[in-house]
């Protein structure tokens, strides 16, 4: 199957579907471009990983390393902290969602609005519906699916990605090579 | 001629002697009943538009679109992204709520069909002047609902039918709206499925009060037995009779005809779905097997010796799946004929023949009496032909999986499926047996398999579930009474509020979650009500002493009692307690009073529903029809879906203020109930956030300090940290819980705290009032 089809293949969304960032560089740019970065880190990152690693601890070291303010949903908070990131906020995908859809909305330290978006770890059909909804509601957001599962509404996507591929993916973005155990 | 009732208990004639003859002509009257109609009797779609604008104009419609063009005229498809406007000029914001409209309808509709049939067929077994009773004694306010929406106070089952007629003509105005070049401003379409909603309530009280008053189900009775739930209870060795779907007069004739030929005992009547639960409030003696999601798992299991299906949350596939398992189908609904020939008017030796030999798989029968008959005679001859499908090799036909992953991605839970599978491939099942216990059971993952497993019937195989579980059956109605004792204390915040778990089963991780959320609000002294497959979730969990929550807490409507109503139809008795509170406690008039009675439901009453596995249009209608009352709605994650969320902005003050009737002030009053519709992410969300959202601007000081103890504590357990919105909910100190007074106050002066009046609060303008 495409690595750039909908994880879930039934869910096809319109006429405009999401550029896969296949190659770390891709997503770095977005990074190193962001002026007001948000990270959206979902209750599934505790349970995607491998190796005795979690999703949730790499995208901890990414928040870090990148400076990268973090927004909590589900019950990812707790997980964070003790991962040594305190999330900017804590709050439902949905009300986030809702809040960053506009454009006035200073953001979760009140300095701004945001600019872009990385999603990672809501169940697959929740970040599909929520990133639909900031992509019709939101235009003046970037957002980025960091799942590994492809995301047609965002305005980039990782590709549907196997963990090892995928903890590659956001190593070599995040220049977290090094430090990787 | 009009309002002319005519009623002779008891006349001699030549003819003979006529009892209990009753003429109407008109609409249904009022009898004796002198309290003045309101300003909306039988609103039209626009009536309460007003109501409406001022709930949308705090909850905006977050939209989230599951597909970006619109497909409904031969114009299309037209892309509507980007701003683009259709050919017909229609707008993304407004296709998605008339796609939200579209679907209120669909389940508004669905719920006035199945009342409709219910009280036809009710007439013609009863007869129209049938007296209507939900409650004996204990129920004086016998439809809330209706009385509330229509102004009209039913006594009996004729008197539905002008319900009936004043739901039907609005669920076509309603879906006429949705025509291409009619209705085109979102908010305009969002009030329409608030109206829809509120039809839905009406006709979903009409049916369960029909059904309870003439099939002498329980009337609101707290002490309605419990009952067997789970294939375990099923005494596999007599014949065995399934029923799968909402419409519950097929069951209740196979009950009967159990019944009149000194059978009972000798068959089992199992049932999946509402019907189970509706035919539990008939005979005790019925078996609930499950919720929707158990139709493959039991069918393939090949106990059942007949199927009888009637309507709704039936799958499509079901009459092949029957076959294959040897299980002949009798199809008892117009609106469910599964393409099979009517033999309703065949004798019934011939049917019961037919189906008992293999002659037919399956056939139609309109006539519940007929189906109670043949499907009693034809499951006991069937029994010993019954075909236990063999065991399966689990290990030889999992190894031939191949890892590609196909079938976790087809799973709306998203269980590693693949890992499972290869697991038992290797001689591991355990793993792919456990995972029964999240699977929703819609077959998918056999839809897309290569190798041509059938995931879900090797998912069974491994797992031996043959658990028995307590659940209460439907009680139905909530007591005048119990209204009384507890009216005061919801209102005041002193009890924290009412949770109702209602719908469907398309849960993200099982239905152990819903069991667990049931327990965790009993346990904190919320007023729990279950209904449908929700109340059956809700009892396949048990605590340390081995109880389901049915068994540990009392079904009163009290606090920390745990409610089963019934079934889908019974959740108008959920809102209907809210109902029955602006009127038994706070004597606000009901009569076509609806905007009133929504405006103190909405400021006064701790109410939440959760749909954890919302999945149908009728669960749309029902959380619509809370929504216009003011009782917010959360759902599971698959719940965005539905395309919108209705949001509050707590940060935005100016949508936060009322109007204070002592002072006639516009005071604020803090988020409170933040938003009217929201999906959670996870299980340890929805607690925060219902705990949150039981929070009303009347709360008194001890009673909101009770809701913000519960808020802080279920929001810490998910978050791990304080709440930072507190001080938007903290009017005073005393509100503040006392053992952490001395930890929230600085918290609270941080973000520019300072105390605010406590008004008497309402959305409404002072003429509005009755």
């Amino acid at each position: 199957m495409s690595r750039t089809e909908p994880w879930q293949p039934a869910m096809q969304g319109g006429t405009v579907t999401a550029p896969a960032l296949e190659k770390p560089g891709a997503l770095a740019a977005l990074v190193r471009r962001a002026r007001r970065p948000l990270l959206v880190v979902g209750h599934r990152t505790l349970v995607t990983g491998g190796d005795g690693e979690l999703a949730i601890d790499l995208l901890a070291r990414a928040a870090l390393k990148a400076g990268i303010p973090v927004a909590a949903t589900g019950d990812a908070g707790p997980a964070l902290a003790v991962r040594g990131v305190e999330p900017a906020i804590c709050i439902s995908a949905m009300n986030l969602a809702n809040r960053l859809a506009d454009p006035a909305w200073p953001g979760v330290d009140g300095q701004g609005p945001h600019d872009i978006v990385f999603v990672a770890g809501l169940s697959y059909a929740l970040e599909w519906t929520l990133l639909s909804g900031l992509r019709h509601g939101a235009p003046h957001l970037v957002t980025v699916s960091l799942s590994p599962a492809y995301e047609p509404h965002a305005s980039f996507s990782l590709p549907n990605l196997a963990w090892p591929a995928w903890r590659s993916l956001i190593a070599g973005a995040f220049g977290l090579e090094e430090a990787a155990p | 001629m009009k309002g002319i009732d005519i009623h002779i208990g008891e006349i001699a004639s030549p003819l003979g002697r006529v009892r209990e003859l009753r003429v109407g002509i008109g609409r249904v009257g009022s009898g004796t009943w002198d309290e003045p109609v309101g300003p909306t009797p039988c609103p039209s779609p626009t009536a309460l538009r007003d109501w409406d604008r001022r709930l949308l104009a705090r909850y905006r419609p977050f939209y989230l679109p599951l597909c970006d063009l619109c497909c409904l005229c031969t114009y299309g498809k037209c892309d509507l992204s980007g701003g683009k406007r259709g050919a017909c000029g229609i707008t993304l914001a407004a296709q998605q709520s008339r796609v939200a409209l579209l679907a209120a309808c669909i389940g508004t509709a669905t719920h006035t069909s199945h009342a409709r049939e219910l009280v036809s067929h009710l007439i013609d077994r009863y007869g129209r002047q049938f007296p209507l009773d939900p409650g004996g004694l204990a129920v004086d306010l016998r439809m809330p609902i209706v009385e509330l929406v229509c102004g009209l106070r039913p006594e009996t089952l004729a008197d539905l039918e002008t319900v009936l007629e004043y739901c039907e003509g609005q669920v076509v105005h309603l879906l006429a709206a949705t025509h291409t070049g009619q209705e085109a401003d979102p908010i305009d379409f969002e009030s329409k499925v608030l109206h829809a909603g509120m039809i839905d309530h009406v006709a979903l009280e009409v049916a369960d009060v029909a059904q309870v008053s003439a099939l002498d189900f329980p009337k609101a009775d707290p002490e309605a037995p419990l009952v067997d739930l789970g294939i375990g209870a099923i005494d596999r060795e007599k014949p065995v009779v399934l029923v799968v779907g909402h419409n519950v007069p097929p069951a209740v004739a196979i009950l009967d005809y159990l019944a009149a030929h000194g059978l009972e005992g000798a068959v089992e009547v199992t049932g999946i779905c509402c019907t189970a639960i509706d035919m539990t409030r008939r005979s005790p003696s019925a078996k609930i097997v499950g919720p929707i999601s158990w139709q493959l798992r039991y069918i393939r299991s090949g106990i059942p010796d007949l199927l009888v299906v009637d309507e709704q949350c039936v799958r499509a596939d079901l009459f092949d799946e029957a076959r294959d398992a040897g299980i002949p189908v009798i199809a008892t609904s117009a609106k469910n004929c599964i393409g099979l020939p009517d033999r309703t008017k065949e004798p019934a030796d011939a049917l019961v023949e037919a189906l008992s030999t293999g002659a037919v798989n399956g056939m139609l029968v309109l006539d519940p009496e007929k189906v109670g008959e043949v499907a009693v005679r034809a499951a006991i001859r069937r029994r010993p032909l019954r075909r236990v499908p063999p065991s399966l090799d689990i290990e030889a036909i999992a190894s031939a999986c191949g890892g590609c992953g196909r079938c976790i991605r087809a799973c709306p839970t998203e269980a590693d499926l693949p890992g499972a599978v290869q697991a038992a491939g290797r001689g591991e099942i355990a793993a792919l047996g456990a995972m029964l216990a999240s699977c929703v059971g819609c077959g998918r993952c056999e839809e897309v398999c290569p190798q041509g497993i059938e995931v879900h019937r090797l998912m069974a195989a491994a797992c031996d579930d043959c658990e028995v579980y307590a659940v209460r059956t439907g009680r139905g109605a909530i007591q005048d009474v119990e209204i009384r004792e507890v009216g005061g204390p919801i209102v005041l915040g002193e009890i924290p509020g009412v949770v109702a778990f209602v719908g469907c089963a398309n849960y993200p991780d099982g239905g152990r979650e819903v069991a667990e959320m049931v327990t965790e609000f009993a346990k904190r002294r919320f007023v729990v009500c279950t209904s449908g497959c929700s109340a059956m979730a809700a009892a396949m969990h048990r605590d340390e002493e081995g109880l389901t929550p049915y068994e540990r807490f009392s079904g009163r409507f009290e606090a920390g009692g745990v409610v089963n109503v019934g079934s889908c139809v019974s959740n108008a008795h959920i809102s209907g307690a809210a109902v029955k509170i602006a009127s038994i406690f706070a004597k606000r008039r009901l009569r076509g009073n609806y905007a009133e009675v929504a405006d103190y439901v909405y400021n006064r009453v701790g109410a939440v529903g959760v749909a954890w596995g919302a999945m149908s249009q009728k669960a749309a209608a029902i959380a619509a029809g809370f929504w216009r009352l003011g009782i917010p709605v959360v759902v599971g994650p698959h719940g965005a879906k539905y395309r919108r969320m209705l949001l509050g902005r707590q940060d935005c003050d100016e949508d936060w203020m009322v109007r204070d009737r002592r002072t006639d002030e516009e005071v604020y009053v803090g988020p409170v109930p933040e938003h009217l519709f929201i999906a959670a992410e996870t299980k340890e969300e929805a607690m925060a956030l219902i705990a949150k959202l039981a929070m009303r601007p009347n709360d008194t000081s001890r009673g909101r300090s009770i809701k913000l103890s519960h808020y802080i504590d279920l929001y810490r357990r998910c978050y791990g940290r304080m709440p930072d919105d507190l001080h938007r909910f903290v009017r005073t100190k005393a509100d503040l819980p006392v053992i952490q007074k001395d930890e929230l106050l600085p918290l609270l002066e941080r973000n520019g705290w300072s105390e605010r009046p406590i008004p008497d609060p309402t959305l409404l303008p002072e003429e509005a009032y009755q």
